[in-house]
């Protein structure tokens, strides 16, 4: 069970991946495995990367909080090669998202179900903003009109992003509320390797977390 | 929310389609500029061409698009290779400022930035063959608003549509997200990439200028009475009579699977000359292997019933495919789509 601890640091702070109040959350290590092509929602995206590895980032480093308005999620992990843009046709920029669930038995590796829709939080390196969506399966995402507030900062050839959003969701998204539980997955997508859509290194299972009380 | 690809599954109630017919471009070029003038100013599109043409024999737009895969091999997607800004040929920056704005232009020549060594119609006019049986031909190409898209097919997201009206297919921009398998799965490489709006983006068939019946522009502004627009199913019309009827024009690459609905009337070139310059018919200018391979076996039969009605004319009998194909009335190319853009009236709302 993963704790989003109560902070009290200001929001500045929770938002700066590099801020000292980080230190002494509690880290989480959570293994990655890359998405089997199976799952790929196409006839031509299961027999594209037939022969290619799917995944390139192996683990990542999860910490939590909340100061009772927002929720804070910290994630790092290693990737030698900095994807910031979409130069050419062929660049894909670095990403990770947070998925919840929105009905507490949407399949993860599905991208939650018809009924039972999944909410992710989604960070792109090209980009400064962070983006809500709602899916009910495979390449069904929407976006919601959530802010998701992102931050990023390369430090020793590791990547150390923040997702943040209110707890309160706007009815379709996941609602966060202190003392309550709830279900993590986590994806992060190597530009370096093309990935992008489907194509991805994800937690296989959801991971139970709870927030602590306000 | 189910997942549902529009025409995908079932077949569009008509279909659009275009004929070009070969031995009458001249690689003027007024097509892809009417094209860019009007759909491909946007920044991000700075290096779009929807509307194409190459010097063929040539390495074509992206330079070598044939070799890189993406199409279907008995119904199986090929995986497709995407090709990069440099492939299609990138748009050059020029120094601009320097010459016209910064008081240096009687020092600086206007010249181009950055890699040139290679542009969207790099090989023009190149051709094959050897001097004097040199040859070549120019190939008009456009998005093929294919019958079995393979880019509709690949996208995850579904944000490729196909028109239940009329077969158009189009790329739902809010849906999309940019990923770019459409453009690893077309076979002809005709889909680009905006990196400033971050969607992928193609012909379009004109579709505003098509749903107040107006043909494309690039059919439209065709000075070489090249390009006929229509639908494949209208009898009265030029295009099923070229395809359906006489079976003069045919796609290029029907081997990609994709059932494109753009069709060519393949060219005849003048004979070829022996070594004391006597006009020599024993072979054609043009390597007939050469159009099987980009039109296949249907080449043969369309030659045939091509120089058969030629050779008629010439001996001054009536051939309703000559007189098809010189077009004597242009507002005849476009049958349905006749009407002149000059009398729609644009609003705001669509």
């Amino acid at each position: 069970m993963l704790v989003v601890a109560k902070l009290s640091a200001g929001h500045d702070a929770l938002m700066d991946p590099a801020a000292s109040v980080w230190r002494p959350v509690e880290s989480t290590r959570l293994a990655l495995e890359g998405t089997p092509t199976g799952t790929q929602p196409t006839p031509y995206t299961r027999a594209a990367w037939k022969d290619r590895k799917v995944g390139a980032v192996s683990r990542v480093d999860v910490q939590t909080a909340h100061d009772g308005t927002s929720v804070f999620i910290r994630l790092e992990w290693a990737d030698a090669t900095e994807n910031r843009t979409v130069e050419d046709n062929n660049v894909f920029p670095d990403g990770a998202g947070v998925l919840f669930p929105i009905k507490k038995t949407a399949p993860i590796n599905k991208m939650g179900s018809e009924t039972e829709p999944v909410n992710a939080w989604q960070w792109q390196a090209n980009s400064e903003r962070g983006r809500s969506v709602i899916a009910h399966g495979v390449g069904t995402t929407e976006p919601t009109p959530e802010t998701v507030e992102v931050a990023s900062v390369r430090s020793h050839d590791h990547w150390q992003v923040i997702l943040s959003r209110r707890l309160a969701g706007n009815g379709k998204s996941v609602e966060l509320k202190p003392g309550a539980t709830s279900r993590i997955g986590v994806a992060v997508w190597e530009g370096s390797n093309g990935e992008r859509a489907g194509f991805k290194a994800y937690t296989p299972d959801w991971t139970d977390i709870r927030l602590a009380d306000a | 929310m189910p997942r549902t690809r529009k025409g995908a599954a079932g077949q569009p109630k008509h279909q659009v389609a275009m004929v070009f017919d070969l031995n009458k471009c001249l690689g003027c070029q007024t097509c892809t500029i009417a094209c860019k003038r009007l759909w491909t100013r946007d920044e991000g599109m700075e290096y779009m061409w929807w509307a194409t043409v190459n010097t063929q024999p040539g390495r074509g737009t992206p330079r070598d698009f044939e070799k890189m895969g993406g199409g279907f091999t008995d119904g199986v997607p090929n995986a497709g290779h995407l090709p990069t800004r440099g492939e299609f040929g990138d748009a050059w920056k020029f120094n601009y400022d320097e010459v016209f704005y910064e008081g240096k232009g009687s020092k600086v020549h206007l010249k181009p930035q950055g890699d040139t060594t290679w542009g969207p119609n790099w090989d023009e006019d190149q051709g094959g063959g050897e001097y004097p049986n040199s040859y070549f031909f120019y190939l008009p190409r456009i998005c093929n608003h294919c019958t079995h898209p393979a880019c509709l097919d690949a996208c995850p997201r579904a944000a490729i549509e196909k028109r239940e009206e009329d077969g158009i297919v189009l790329i739902n921009e809010d849906r999309c997200r940019g990923y770019r398998f459409c453009m690893e799965a077309c076979p002809y490489k005709k889909i680009y990439f905006n990196q400033a709006r971050k969607v992928s983006q193609k012909c379009i068939f004109c579709f505003p200028r098509v749903d107040k019946g107006v043909a494309p522009a690039c059919a439209r502004m065709c000075p070489g009475r090249v390009r006929f627009a229509g639908y494949l199913d209208d009898p009265e019309g030029p295009i099923h009579k070229l395809v359906k009827q006489w079976k003069v024009a045919i796609p290029l690459h029907p081997e990609y699977g994709t059932e494109p609905n753009v069709y060519y009337v393949p060219p005849i070139a003048p004979p070829r000359l022996d070594a004391d310059g006597n006009v020599d018919e024993s072979k054609p200018r043009i390597p007939t292997e050469y159009l099987e391979f980009l039109f296949g076996p249907a080449v043969h039969g369309a030659l045939e019933v091509l120089k058969g009605e030629m050779e008629k004319a010439r001996k001054g009998d009536t051939s309703e495919l000559m007189d098809l194909l010189i077009s004597r009335r242009w507002l005849d190319m476009f049958h349905k789509l006749d009407r002149d853009p000059a009398t729609l009236e644009w609003t705001s709302k669509a």
